[in-house]
């Protein structure tokens, strides 16, 4: 909980200003009363207002959106992600309008861990990266900690995105329909002490976007369903059972005429949990849950009659256990499980000899750890030690992992100051640049050794008033030093080799990543908004790979946004969002030449290049209205539009030869996501 | 490969830039590339040109033809200069030969390449062939014009073995060029192989023209298995691998292609060839 010892800002209705301020005011009013009157004092206050964009950047960098709130914020297709909102954040950042992942402070994908229930999503990400991450309407809040203080959360070398569930009161349903996906979902108590939720959505984009998809030389057809699922029993007033299901499943074909190669790709995420929470005397808490999370994926390739298989699995069973002391100031936490991996099952087909090799993977893996929380006058303190233990075949590894945040607040700020080790045990590797779902994950070994970093955060915020205008101004600052990154070194034709061992194609290496962000947010009467600029730069040494440092592929540079949200009245708003980045990494060309009669080239340093800087606006406008009688019905039409001036940013680039000039030739791949118009429509009860 | 029509664009462009000094016009100095190919009982080819970069990428690809360069192979015995002169058949259209020195299994072949300063060499050894032992072609289901074609053969007892499969279509007179998927390597003596070949992928082609990877009844089609060192196996996997499956967004590659040309890049692919050509049913 964060204490608010300013001046109270972003309060967007009246209301939370009476509810945060009736119990001082109560209690100042109250005149001496007999002893029959009880009195209380009044320890501490925590007021938390939501802003007017849903979004809220803490002192200490943590990030909340309202997915409520933030339903109205952007709808892009009709869907309002969480995990978007995130992205339009400093520091926070895809490579690729393709790319399945968000890096956070210039980490690996990998390196951001996702958990709903307590339990970890290890990738839930859809393709193309225009649909919600996840059904942002079923989920109440999300979360992103850059901090990792406690155990319970996924073990993850960078930051922790945490979708809560909902919290279910009173019936709601709420149905959304659109031009790529629609999605349903429902909450309703049943009888007094059970809840339940759920929620659907299925894409169907190649319908009416089909066209759009196919481009040149080049097909694409996708489409997702995923599944949410939730009941909650309160067996007593301070015990509650919880029990979270999520399920997705995403197809992908592509086809390149070019290549004559069709490649298919599907992935599923498939996730239970159970928790029991209870709610003790004076503030404690104790949370216990236990879970079982799947991520498999299906890789396929098919070219005349070579057909390569590579599907991949990790299963995790685990518990989660997370203790609250009275005074809040003492947090004891475990995260423990089983993973039983298959990293890459490889087989094949008309090429040779048939293939079909295997490598399965067992482990145990368990982070425990506690924390002290203490307040003295202006300043905040944090203290943890977290223990990381993972075996596997024979190989154990125990690492410390210790953290502190210190936190100064005045007049001038807040400012605040982490250090922390974290580690990671099971890693995410592929052929991809831009994380899809083909990369597959491995557990740690004797040779590929549990990542680990070192971190120094640092942040400042603050909040003023500029007339009518509430300001918050936020700088952001991080220095990771990261100690065996790993990257995959094979190619498709390595794959097909009869002795082939994913674990034998992974290089191992040390780097730094630092950089710096500033974030200004502003409500005025019916305008709200931010402006944002930072810079990221990531460099990794791969002994394997190259004798020099080079960029990572996360290597973010320069980045800017702007957003802008204006209430026009009750009905009407209107969304603006324009986005600055530097382009994705790119390993150079050096040289081109003709060998057999094909264009081939020679690579420069790897990662040394930039693709063309990206930037693109979107717009949106959102008319709400409501209607019937007593229980009255929401509704929302959203029209949205994407890159609305039509930007070409590029995908990808290479070399081909021109045969109308006998030249060669940089031939671009551009986004196929300009000036895309979507209308949905949606309706709340 | 190259159309009559298209050499007919190329050739004159060849000829006007016979007076132009051959070095590209870059402050940078240029990489030479050398292809070279020497099969059994059959005479060397190499080609020499300057590989172009992103600054001189649109400049007309004749600039970075190599007319003048001194190639030399050696044998250990003898030492021959070959002769350069234009060529319909092959692009880049201008190589470099001889008739004086020809192929033959256990020998050891050194290039060398001498151009205003540029000098480029590489050594390899010529091992024994394997045979083709049997073409094989069956219909393809659901289409009546293609056929995909079979060879097999037998490894040696000295393993492990390399390969490279070159397909030409004699109908169309194209020479012949590594065939899509045309690498194996084979651990097993005396195991018999059965490899499905395709028609090579060409960069020399306009964008609306696929690529089919199967040969049309009817066409007559030639097959070389040629059996290589090493590290000319590695340098052809490496651009199979490239030539498949690259420029993917499922699969990046940011690796180069091995070489074994040294002071350049590129390669000298001497193999012991078995050649067979046959008309597909």
């Amino acid at each position: 909980m964060e204490i608010v010892q300013q001046k109270l800002h972003y309060l967007s209705s009246w209301v939370l200003i009476a509810s945060a301020t009736a119990p001082i005011l109560s209690y100042a009013q109250t005149p001496a009363e007999p002893d029959s009157v009880r009195h209380s004092t009044l320890g501490e206050i925590t007021v938390s207002a939501t802003p007017a964009t849903g979004t809220r950047v803490k002192a200490d960098g943590t990030v909340e959106v309202d997915n409520l709130r933030a339903a109205s914020l952007m709808q892009v297709f009709g869907e309002a992600d969480a995990v978007r909102s995130l992205k339009m954040l400093p520091n926070i950042t895809s490579t690729s309008d393709y790319a399945s992942g968000v890096s956070v402070d210039g980490a690996d994908y990998s390196n951001t861990g996702y958990s709903v229930g307590g339990a970890p999503i290890f990738f839930p990400y859809h393709f193309g990266g225009i649909f919600s991450t996840f059904n942002s309407r079923y989920f109440t809040r999300t979360k992103m900690q850059r901090t990792l203080v406690d155990a319970d959360l996924p073990n993850r070398l960078g930051a922790c995105v945490t979708l809560e569930p909902p919290t279910v009161e009173d019936f709601h349903g709420y149905a959304n329909v659109g031009l790529i996906s629609s999605s349903v979902s429902v909450a309703t108590p049943v009888g007094s002490r059970l809840s339940v939720a759920g929620a659907c959505r299925v894409s169907y984009i190649n319908v009416l976007y089909g066209n759009l998809l196919s481009y040149n030389e080049t097909d694409i057809r996708y489409d997702f369903a995923d599944y949410n699922l939730s009941a909650t029993y309160r067996a007593t007033s301070r015990d509650r059972l919880h029990v979270e299901f999520f399920h997705n499943d995403d197809h992908l074909k592509y086809g390149d005429s070019n290549y004559a190669l069709d490649t298919q790709l599907g992935w599923k995420n498939t996730m239970a949990s159970v928790e029991w929470k209870h709610d003790g005397d004076a503030g404690r808490l104790w949370r216990q849950n236990a879970y079982v999370s799947r991520f498999a994926s299906d890789l396929q390739f098919s070219m005349v009659a070579l057909s390569i298989a590579l599907p991949s699995s990790i299963v995790r069973v685990g518990t989660v256990g997370h203790f609250r002391s009275a005074d809040s100031r003492w947090t004891a936490s475990y995260d423990l499980g089983y993973n039983d991996i298959l990293p890459q099952n490889v087989s094949a087909s008309g090429f040779v000899d048939e293939i079909d090799s295997s490598l399965r993977q067992r482990s145990f893996d368990g982070v425990v750890g506690g924390a002290y929380r203490r307040s003295f006058g202006d300043w905040r303190l944090t203290a943890w030690l977290k223990l990381s233990a993972f075996a596997a075949d024979g190989y154990v590894s125990l690492i410390p992992l210790p953290g502190v945040t210190a936190q100064y607040s005045n007049r001038t700020g807040i400012y605040t100051l982490s250090l922390c080790q974290t580690a990671q045990t099971l890693h995410q590797v592929g052929l991809s640049d831009i994380g899809l779902a083909s990369n597959f994950w491995l557990s740690s070994t004797r040779q590929i050794k549990p990542q680990r970093s070192a971190s120094l955060l640092a942040d400042y915020a603050r909040d003023f008033a500029v007339g009518s205008c509430q300001c918050r101004l936020s700088v952001h600052g991080y220095y990771r030093h990261l100690n065996n990154a790993h990257e995959y070194t094979g190619n498709m034709l390595t794959m097909i080799d009869a002795n082939y061992s994913p674990t034998a194609n992974v290089a191992t290496g040390n780097g730094d990543s630092a950089g710096a962000s500033i974030l200004l947010s502003a409500d005025v009467n019916r305008l709200s908004g931010w402006a944002s600029y930072g810079y990221g730069a990531s460099r990794l040494l791969y002994g394997e790979i190259s004798s020099e440092r080079v960029p990572s592929a996360y290597d973010a540079g320069l980045s800017a946004c702007v957003f802008l949200k204006y209430a026009a009245g009750s009905h009407f708003e209107v969304s603006a969002y324009w986005q600055f980045n530097n382009g994705r990494r790119t390993t150079p060309v050096e040289d081109i030449y003709f060998i057999a009669g094909n264009v081939v080239t020679r690579q420069g340093q790897r990662n040394s290049a930039r693709l063309p800087d990206y930037h693109r606006l979107d717009l949106s406008a959102n008319y709400r209205f409501a209607s019937g009688g007593k229980r009255r019905l929401k509704h929302m039409i959203s029209v949205s539009l994407i890159n609305a001036y039509a930007r070409d940013n590029v995908e990808l680039q290479y070399y081909h030869f021109d045969m109308s000039k006998y030249t060669y030739r940089l031939k671009r791949v551009h986004s196929l996501y300009k000036l895309m118009p979507s209308i949905s429509y949606a309706i709340e009860i | 490969m190259l159309s009559k029509y298209k050499l007919l664009i190329v050739l004159p462009l060849l000829a006007l830039s016979a007076c132009i000094d051959d070095e590209p016009g870059d402050a940078s100095k240029p990489t030479l590339v050398v292809e070279g190919y020497f099969d059994t009982n059959g005479f060397p080819n190499v080609f020499v040109t300057f590989a172009a970069n992103p600054s001189t990428a649109e400049k007309p690809i004749a600039d970075n033809l190599v007319r003048w360069a001194k190639v030399t192979i050696s044998d250990g015995t003898d030492s021959i200069i070959l002769t350069g002169s234009p060529t319909k058949r092959h692009f880049p259209p201008y190589y470099y030969r001889t008739f004086e020195m020809v192929g033959t299994a256990g020998k050891t072949y050194r290039l060398t390449v001498d151009y205003k300063g540029y000098f480029a060499e590489a050594t390899a050894t010529m091992p024994e062939a394997t045979k083709i032992e049997k073409v094989e072609f069956e219909p393809i289901a659901g289409n009546d014009r293609l056929c995909a074609t079979y060879i097999r053969f037998r490894s040696p007892d000295d393993v492990p073995a390399y390969y490279v499969v070159y397909t030409r279509s004699v109908s169309n007179q194209t020479m012949f060029q590594p065939c899509m998927l045309g690498v194996v390597e084979v651990t097993e003596p005396r195991k018999e192989v059965r490899l499905q070949v395709y028609r090579a992928k060409t960069s020399l082609k306009v964008d609306s023209v696929k690529y089919v990877p199967h040969f049309e009844h009817g066409e007559i089609v030639g097959i070389k298995l040629s059996r290589v060192e090493k590290p000319v196996y590695d340098f052809w996997r490496g651009y199979t691998d490239y030539t498949t499956f690259g420029n993917s967004q499922f699969v990046s590659s940011t690796t180069s292609l091995p070489t074994n040309i040294v002071g350049g890049i590129g390669i000298w692919s001497v193999q012991a060839s078995s050649t067979v050509e046959r008309n597909v049913p």
